[in-house]
């Protein structure tokens, strides 16, 4: 999702991540990784598992202290000592953390108090929670009776109680059902509309795709692409692709040589022309030319020719890779 | 702020889990009553143990042979029956249930007849120079008592003098005056001056619970850091420890308030057990039972103290288990938890200095079964305890605020 009408912020603000470095003895989680979110703006971030992610927010929450880099908070070095800042954040962890004996109310009431919330104010706050996330009717439940996507909308709910500027979400919709999940994306799109800037991390591509502004993909800790959606897909445009039959071993070669070949599931094979993600804008016809005269000349049957735009998921397993992650 | 906040959560949270509190409150109360009805009778038996076990075989029959068995039965430390036969002596001495044996002669009351003032006096050259023997009086002991038999010789012979001196001075007209005049002028002063005979020890309910009560009390104290630290477990897996890490609070009002919930439930559990001792095992609270507060909170605080340390060290389930059950047992038994600390060889009590127990136990002791307690021991027990509460609380916080989540 794209906001035109998105202010672009003030200098300064917003949360800040510049050079960030977090390294577990050898392994290096995050690597000179830069990036911020600005007040109302929602940014995705994206990356296979054990990309860096969950260190990166771990360090910006200030439970990991990195061995690089800054964080800034509306200008200000983040000090995660420091209850004012502290209470800046709101943090939607990756696990339920909720107490489940305790009910839905209990619950927000004591996160909730432990901001700093009293009397009617905290009243008030859990009951705007409550209704926010659909569960009003099951506040007085605990959450051993509730299913996945209430525990989750709980568990989202926990960080809005002291009315965050910014929020930090760690995969907030693993494992839940569509309504849920829609519920979800609407708040967090509400926040974004009251200037809460949103820091948003998940496997979910269409979700990515759906409530967020910008898009920051990495992998073994660095950044590798930035920027809108827009900016992002438009880097790589349409792509050809030419579904051809069985080919010549000697063909495979000369094709290597001038495209990318990718073998379907049903045995076919495709040959992408523009695959490789540059900057140029126009169709290459003499590639193009080139692959058919070939193709023509071993007599490869062409079963189709087929142009579609590059998806989000598409772009990011270009760039991470189709290798599984441990 | 936020101390109280996560105090009365996790109180909340104790208080539904049905298997923390009865492991905490009743448990304790069930272990006592079924450990008194068993192993503490060993402490009874001990008592009664270290009497010396005199088995008198009376052959005589006569009245001054049984003035001799009064009053060997009347010496403190000693418990004297009388035994049939010979044989049976023989028996008694093997099997134990004798440490000594006495026979009195059929021919003890001729002997002494046969006794003048020098063999009274003259313990050189009397005829009770040749000991017992010459009054037809002989000591034989068990193999477990080898070499009591010529002390327990002197204490009998001491006995049989008290009864056999005044019969030989009653023959002699002037030592009999005198006695008699001593005996009319004196008499009140005599019987205020006459020492009672040590009352054996006490040897009923109430001495096993007093010695009991507080020695389970402290184990299960301290029985607390297990159910502590998987508190902490459980808010590190449900991600709730994080929540709390993130929130605005320092790490030093996060552990306390982790820490004030056991601290209370600890004090009730001390309440409980020692009111379970006084209704249900008729201990006694000893004189000053006011006294008996400030140890408990010390006590409570050195258990939560060590809780907290041991709940930053460990990282799973298994890891709980093992350490906490490791320390609650080991300490407990080098203390003296199990058994009464003066049991201990010397080397060990000295050890057990180094355990909070040894010096809760130290100050229960004393203010238990003393009549009148020495404060200033009392006292240093509880600064020992506050102290070892107090390092262990902070270097818990130290490894608390150091530890770093990790995926």
């Amino acid at each position: 999702m794209t906001d035109p009408n998105h202010n672009p912020a003030k200098r300064g603000e917003g949360l800040e991540v510049s050079h960030l470095r977090k390294s577990y003895g050898d392994l290096v989680a995050v690597d000179d990784l830069s990036f911020r979110v600005r007040p109302g703006e929602i940014l995705g971030l994206i990356g296979p598992n054990g990309a860096g992610k969950s260190t990166c927010m771990m360090v910006i929450i200030g439970l990991l202290k990195p061995d690089a880099g800054t964080i800034k908070l509306n200008g200000q070095p983040y000090d995660a000592s420091n209850r004012e800042m502290r209470s800046h954040l709101g943090i939607v962890p990756q696990e339920l953390a909720i107490y489940p004996e305790l009910t839905a109310r209990q619950n927000l009431r004591f996160f909730g108090s432990l901001y700093g919330l009293r009397g009617q104010r905290l009243d008030k706050q859990v009951d705007y929670v409550l209704d926010l996330t659909g569960l009003t009717r099951n506040a007085d439940h605990t959450p051993s009776t509730f299913s996945g996507g209430m525990c989750r909308r709980l568990n989202f709910g926990i960080a809005l109680l002291h009315e965050p500027r910014f929020v930090i979400l760690d995969e907030p919709t693993v494992g839940i059902d569509p309504q849920s999940r829609t519920n979800l994306l609407d708040c967090i799109r509400q926040l974004s509309a009251k200037g809460v800037g949103v820091l948003y991390a998940s496997h979910y591509m269409e979700e990515i795709e759906a409530v967020c502004h910008r898009v920051a993909i990495i992998d073994h800790g660095r950044l590798l692409q930035q920027g809108t959606l827009d900016e992002l897909l438009d880097r790589s445009q349409a792509e050809l692709s030419i579904r051809i039959g069985e080919i010549p071993s000697d063909v495979v070669a000369k094709l290597q040589s001038m495209a990318t070949l990718q073998q379907d599931a049903d045995g076919t094979t495709r040959v992408l022309v523009r695959e490789n993600l540059s900057t140029q804008k126009q169709v290459r016809l003499t590639e193009m030319q080139s692959v058919m005269e070939v193709l023509g000349q071993a007599d490869v049957p062409i079963l189709g020719i087929e142009t579609h735009e590059i998806s989000l998921e598409t772009l990011f397993l270009r760039l991470t890779g189709r290798k599984l992650r441990d | 702020m936020g101390i109280w906040e996560i105090t009365i959560k996790d109180l909340r949270l104790i208080l539904k889990d049905r298997g923390a509190l009865y492991t905490l409150l009743a448990l304790p109360v069930v272990f006592i009553a079924i450990l008194g009805m068993s192993t503490g009778q060993l402490i009874t038996t001990h008592e009664a143990a270290k009497l010396l076990k005199i088995g008198i075989v009376d052959e005589n029959q006569g009245f001054l042979a049984e003035n001799v068995f009064s009053n060997i039965a009347a010496i403190g430390g000693l418990k004297a029956e009388k035994v049939s036969d010979r044989d049976e002596a023989r028996l008694r001495l093997q099997d134990g249930r004798s440490s000594v044996v006495v026979y009195i002669g059929k021919e003890f009351d001729s002997k002494v007849d046969d006794l003048g003032m020098r063999d009274i006096f003259d313990s050189e050259h009397g005829k009770l120079s040749r000991g017992l023997a010459a009054i037809d009086m002989q000591v034989q002991s068990g193999v477990e008592f080898v070499g009591a038999s010529e002390l327990v010789e002197y204490v009998v012979l001491s006995a049989v003098l008290r009864v056999v001196a005044p019969e030989v001075a009653k023959r002699n007209p002037i030592f009999r005056r005198m006695i008699d005049r001593a005996m009319n002028e004196e008499d009140d002063e005599e019987v205020a001056r006459h020492e009672p005979s040590p009352k054996p020890v006490k040897a009923g309910p109430s001495i096993i619970y007093q010695t009991l009560v507080p020695a389970f009390m402290v184990m299960f104290a301290f029985f607390l850091i297990n159910i502590m630290a998987s508190s902490f477990i459980n808010e590190r897996k449900l991600g709730t420890l994080r929540r709390l890490q993130t929130s605005p609070i320092s790490s030093v009002e996060l552990l306390f308030g982790k820490t004030l919930p056991f601290l209370f439930v600890s004090i009730l559990q001390s309440l409980i057990l020692f009111a379970s001792g006084k209704i249900m095992f008729g201990m006694s609270w000893g004189t000053n039972p006011a006294l008996l507060l400030p140890v408990i909170l010390m006590t409570s605080i050195s258990a939560t103290g060590l809780g907290l340390l041991l709940a930053t060290i460990v990282r799973t389930e298994s890891q709980v288990a093992s350490y906490a059950t490791f320390l609650v047992i080991v300490l407990a038994g080098i203390s003296g938890c199990y058994m009464p600390r003066a049991w201990l060889p010397e080397l060990m009590q000295n050890i057990s200095l180094a355990t909070p127990h040894a010096w809760a136990l130290i100050a229960y002791q004393e203010l238990l079964t003393h009549e009148h307690p020495q404060l200033s021991v009392v006292f240093q027990c509880c600064s020992m305890l506050a102290a070892f509460g107090t390092v262990s609380f902070a270097v818990g916080c130290v490894r608390f605020q150091k530890l770093e989540y990790r995926q």
